[in-house]
């Protein structure tokens, strides 16, 4: 048996090296997620537990943290302990993060206060002075480090620090919570609070008891403050902070699992496929070691056995690869998620990778070899296949066209298992191709359509207009050359359920450049809201919810759901009427402008609005930068991923038509050699070739491009649901997939026509006397 | 079979200073050596000799499909050898019929198609094909009936006659045969050899290779290749249909004598 399977090895290298090769590929990949999904979790459970991580984060202005708060969260169900602390919190713009300014909530605490809750590790320090710790996801994605000065804009004032060292910190430590931590040692901390006094809030670290729910222990605490009529500034639960934290990680799982799901059936097909061709092409030896004494089993183990070997050997440097890839892809996570992570080696990753792999290569050739079983030795030996017997092809006369394309249309249709084999890859990978093509179309050639998916509003510029001048700039700003519209549309706080979110409150949603909107209305009345996702299922379009600010609760109508990425989907619009019944003061209070122009114009809108409303106009942000600096990260992003999925597409493609071609040659070199001595030349045996494998590959991406023209928007709705977002502003043009499947067929064409060049190098007379 | 030609007589192959040699492993074997030979317009030649003479490298070499690896050949004047493959391929569908010793006839495709596989060389008509075709097939005396089955279901002699047909279907200026009764019984061998000679009767040239001294009995010219060089030559003149014995064997043993088979 040994001696066959050498036998077979030598005959067959080629073959077993391709699919070698796709088996590295889906080893790598599957190692990686399974290492991923088995490391990722426990390492940041770990993290947690060692930093005492609170579970539920209560965030109460510091003027209404009296001791009946304490009260209240001590006395509510599941809650186990308490540790408050002083802290600032106040909307703040880092400049300069990751090359732009970027927006976000900052709580600043006191880095020499000692804490049981919350606590942070410090990674690294300038080694001499400083002011300010960042957050490691501060460091890494905004790029960074200690020594580096820092510039803030603190509640609409800009402030300089140099960043004493970066931390790890569980809780607030990424952008996924909507508050960034900050620390800064005692001295600078009450500097900051004497300066920002209205900023100044208690923040209740709560751990809960064994076996209660996070978000439900918060929601309950929420309750009851907003019952007392205590305005809580933020609460969030370690929970919704994980789900946000390893977002990415979880969607890079899913992918790997995915693509090596997908590698794994082509290589697996190639098997069966390659098998079933040995089985055809050597039945004759076959048939002789049966007549002398072989049973089915020795030769099918015999066959059977290289691609074992083969697997196994492929999977073992597919799993020694991953061990490369797997850190580069922790890294990613890392920088995403903000916590340190070095992703190494897991037995159980690489036991279950190779378990999966081996067993379904057993699998698959096994199902290759079962038609040894009923090889006859005598027929074998006499070269009566039985193939032959019962497959004639489809008489020329029967088919469509003239000799030749008949001719063609034949081969097309000789070869069941092949064309099978070559639909189905062309249909996988016209999908992917398909779905490279709506990332990239959308990311890089129609950047808005991601960007918008992803975010809020975000008009060119952002203008804070001083006290009581916002009517007025609003005029101004209109009036400048370049200026397309001005609204107001200022970010608010209320409650909802007892949870504290972000409001939104115009009266000129329908003149937002971003439809947030993915159901029903924005509100136009005093007495209507449209709310987020999140809060969707407990209020059905049409009921009634109560929202609170302040002391002051009332009941609106639910007229429409809005999406927000950042915030969750625990987000809502109100009217400006519609919060002043909330905030009487909001009427006299400034108002946000958001300015549209065209976005090369912006520096030269801001520059006109500094100059014609100086006096009116505090402040002034370039929003057009941030969104340029995203859209190209998201560009770059985007098409990394599609440039991967193509290079895996055209790779995939190339190997299984090398493999196809080349058995085909190697199967039928005598019919080949008679062509070739009746004088087919070998260029137009080489376009029968490949014309034959044509009705195939057409069918299959065509089928491709029609199930990515109907699944390309479910399925991106769906990958983007994971991530909250209910409604995406991708262009599903249906040119995608069509263009898809011309080129992906076209590239098939060529590739056969390239794999069966060795006919080239073959003379009619040795093939004939062979 | 009707063709516009030169007359019969006339060389339609030269063949000058013809050498073939193959490299194995450790030596460098000389197959053709020198070879100088004619064949001509109208002729059924058979080329005879001892195994390994090299008869059906001979036949190969004057058909373009092996190259020489010196001398020159040329058909109608045209030479042939250094045409590029393609170019070769071009004179081979346009000017030979092949008819192996086993029938090469594709496997899972009908009679009928393997015919129409080689007559898409140069007709795109089906039906044209096929009339050709059923016309030649009734020469060879195959029924409709064989002509829908493959060559696995159908005797050698019938398959070695659809080959026959296959070879015909361009309307050859010379169909080279490679041992076609070799593998068959008497009877059968007997079918094709008439076959054959219909065809010379009707003006088609043809060479054949055989080591059957029957089967050459029907030729008009008998070729004897030795050591890689013509050896000698017979003409037997043109076969009557009658029984192959008399004169015309006595002939032929004479000749096949002192050539020493």
């Amino acid at each position: 048996m040994r001696t066959l399977a050498l036998h077979q090895w030598r005959r067959n290298k080629g073959a077993f090296l391709g699919f070698g090769a796709t088996i590295l590929i889906a080893a790598c990949m599957l190692g990686s997620a399974l290492t991923l999904l088995f490391t990722v979790g426990p390492r940041y459970t770990a993290l947690a537990d060692e930093l005492h991580t609170a579970d539920v984060d209560i965030v109460v202005p510091r003027t209404a943290a009296t001791a009946d708060v304490r009260d209240v969260i001590d006395h509510t169900t599941g809650v186990a302990a308490v540790d408050p602390h002083d802290v600032l919190l106040m909307d703040t713009q880092i400049h300069d993060f990751r090359g732009t300014d970027f927006a976000i909530r900052a709580m600043i605490t006191d880095a020499d206060a000692s804490r049981t809750l919350n606590q942070t590790r410090v990674l690294a320090t300038s080694g001499d002075s400083g002011d300010l710790y960042v957050a490691q996801y501060t460091a890494w994605f905004g790029q960074f480090a200690p020594g580096d000065r820092i510039e803030l804009q603190l509640a609409g004032h800009d402030e300089s620090f140099r960043i004493a060292g970066v931390v790890e910190e569980m809780e607030f430590g990424n952008a996924g919570s909507q508050i960034l931590a900050f620390s800064a040692p005692a001295a600078r901390f009450t500097q900051l609070e004497r300066a920002y006094p209205q900023t100044r809030m208690t923040e209740y670290a709560v751990s809960i008891s064994a076996g209660a729910d996070p978000r439900a222990v918060r929601s309950h605490i929420e309750r009851a403050l907003a019952d007392a009529g205590v305005p809580v500034a933020a609460a969030i639960d370690c929970d919704s902070v994980r789900a946000t934290r390893t977002m990415v990680s979880r969607l890079i799982i899913l992918i790997l699992v995915v693509f090596a799901v997908l590698v794994t059936v082509v290589s697996l097909a190639l098997c069966t496929f390659h098998i079933r061709n040995i089985v055809e092409t050597d039945r004759t030896d076959m048939g002789v070691l049966k007549a002398l004494g072989y049973t089915s089993q020795m030769i099918s183990h015999a066959m059977m056995a290289p691609y074992l070997l083969v697997c196994v050997g492929a999977t073992l440097a597919g799993l020694a690869l991953s061990t490369l890839a797997t850190p580069a892809i922790g890294s990613l996570i890392a920088l995403q998620a903000g916590f340190t992570f070095h992703a190494q080696a897991d037995a159980r990753a690489w036991l279950i990778t190779i378990a999966a792999l081996a067993g379904v290569t057993l699998l698959f050739a096994w199902i290759g070899v079962r038609s040894l079983r009923a090889l006859q030795p005598i027929e074998a030996i006499r070269g009566i296949s039985a193939r032959s017997q019962r497959h004639t092809v489809r008489p020329l006369n029967r088919m469509p066209g003239n000799a030749r394309t008949a001719i063609s249309l034949q081969q097309a249709a000789a070869s069941p298992s092949r064309n099978l084999l070559v639909g189905c890859m062309a249909f996988l990978m016209t999908l992917i191709v398909s779905f490279a093509a709506v990332l990239t179309y959308n990311a890089t050639v129609k950047p808005d359509n991601l960007y918008n998916t992803l975010s809020t509003e975000t008009p060119q510029v952002v203008a804070t207009p001083a006290q009581g001048e916002t009517t007025e700039a609003m005029q101004r700003i209109r009036a400048i050359p370049g200026v397309q519209n001005v609204i107001a549309y200022t970010t608010a706080r209320v409650g909802v359920d007892g949870t504290q979110l972000p409001a939104f409150v115009s009266d000129d949603f329908d003149a937002a450049s971003n439809d947030i909107r993915y159901d029903g209305n924005h509100p136009a009345t005093a007495h209507e809201i449209a709310i987020g996702s999140a809060l969707a299922d407990a209020h059905p379009i049409g009921s009634h919810v109560t929202v609170s600010h302040g002391g002051t609760a009332l009941g609106y109508t639910v007229v429409g759901y809005i999406q927000s990425v950042n915030d969750g989907g625990s987000v809502c619009e109100l009217t400006n009427a519609g919060y002043t019944r909330l905030d009487q003061d909001f009427a006299h209070s400034p108002h946000t402008l958001y300015v549209y122009c065209d976005g090369a114009d912006t520096a030269r809108v801001i520059r006109a609005i500094e100059s014609t409303c100086g006096d009116l106009v505090t402040h002034t942000t370039d929003m057009e930068r941030m969104r340029d600096t995203s859209q190209q990260m998201y560009g770059s992003v985007m098409s990394t991923v599609s440039l991967a999925m193509l290079i895996l597409a055209v790779g995939l493609t190339s190997l299984v038509l090398m493999m196809v071609v080349r058995s085909t040659i190697a199967r039928e070199r005598r019919r080949f050699g008679i062509l070739k001595a009746l004088g087919y030349t070998s260029g137009q045996l080489m376009r029968q070739i490949a014309a034959a494998l044509m009705p195939a590959t057409a069918a299959g991406a065509v089928l491709g491009a029609l199930v990515a023209g109907m699944a390309a928007r479910p399925v991106t709705d769906a990958l983007f649901a994971t991530v909250g977002v209910m409604r995406s502003q991708f262009d599903h043009t249906a040119l995608l997939p069509i263009a898809a499947a011309l080129a992906l067929t076209a590239v098939q064409g060529a590739l056969a026509l390239g794999f069966a060049t060795p006919i080239r190098t073959i003379s009619p007379y040795q093939l004939i006397t062979e | 079979m009707a063709h516009s030609h030169p007359p019969t007589g006339t060389a339609i192959i030269s063949a000058r200073g013809l050498t073939q040699s193959f490299r194995t492993a450790d030596r460098e074997q000389t197959v053709l050596n020198g070879l100088d030979v004619d064949i001509r317009r109208g002729d059924f030649t058979a080329i005879m000799g001892p195994s390994g003479a090299g008869k059906s490298t001979l036949l190969y070499a004057l058909a373009g499909l092996e190259r020489p690896t010196a001398g020159t050949i040329k058909f109608d004047g045209e030479t042939i050898t250094g045409m590029r493959d393609d170019a070769l391929a071009v004179f081979r569908r346009t000017h030979c019929g092949f008819v192996f010793q086993q029938h090469q006839l594709l496997e899972r495709r009908s009679l009928i198609d393997n015919v129409l596989v080689a007559g898409a060389l140069t007709m795109r008509s089906k039906p044209r094909i096929a009339a050709k075709a059923r016309e030649l097939f009734s020469l060879v005396h195959l029924d409709e009936r064989a002509q829908t089955r493959t060559s696995a279901q159908v005797s050698g002699g019938e398959a070695q006659r659809a080959s026959i047909v296959r070879a015909l279907i361009n309307d050859p200026e010379l169909v080279f045969a490679d041992e076609p009764t070799g593998a068959l019984n008497s009877h059968n061998s007997q079918a094709v050899l008439d076959v054959f000679c219909t065809l010379h009767a009707n003006g088609q040239s043809i060479v054949m290779v055989t080591h059957d001294r029957h089967s050459a009995l029907r030729a008009n010219r008998v070729l004897y290749l030795r050591d890689g060089a013509i050896a000698g030559e017979c003409t037997l003149g043109a076969w009557d249909g009658g029984e192959p014995y008399g004169e015309r064997e006595h002939t032929l043993a004479v000749f096949l004598n002192e050539m020493g088979w």
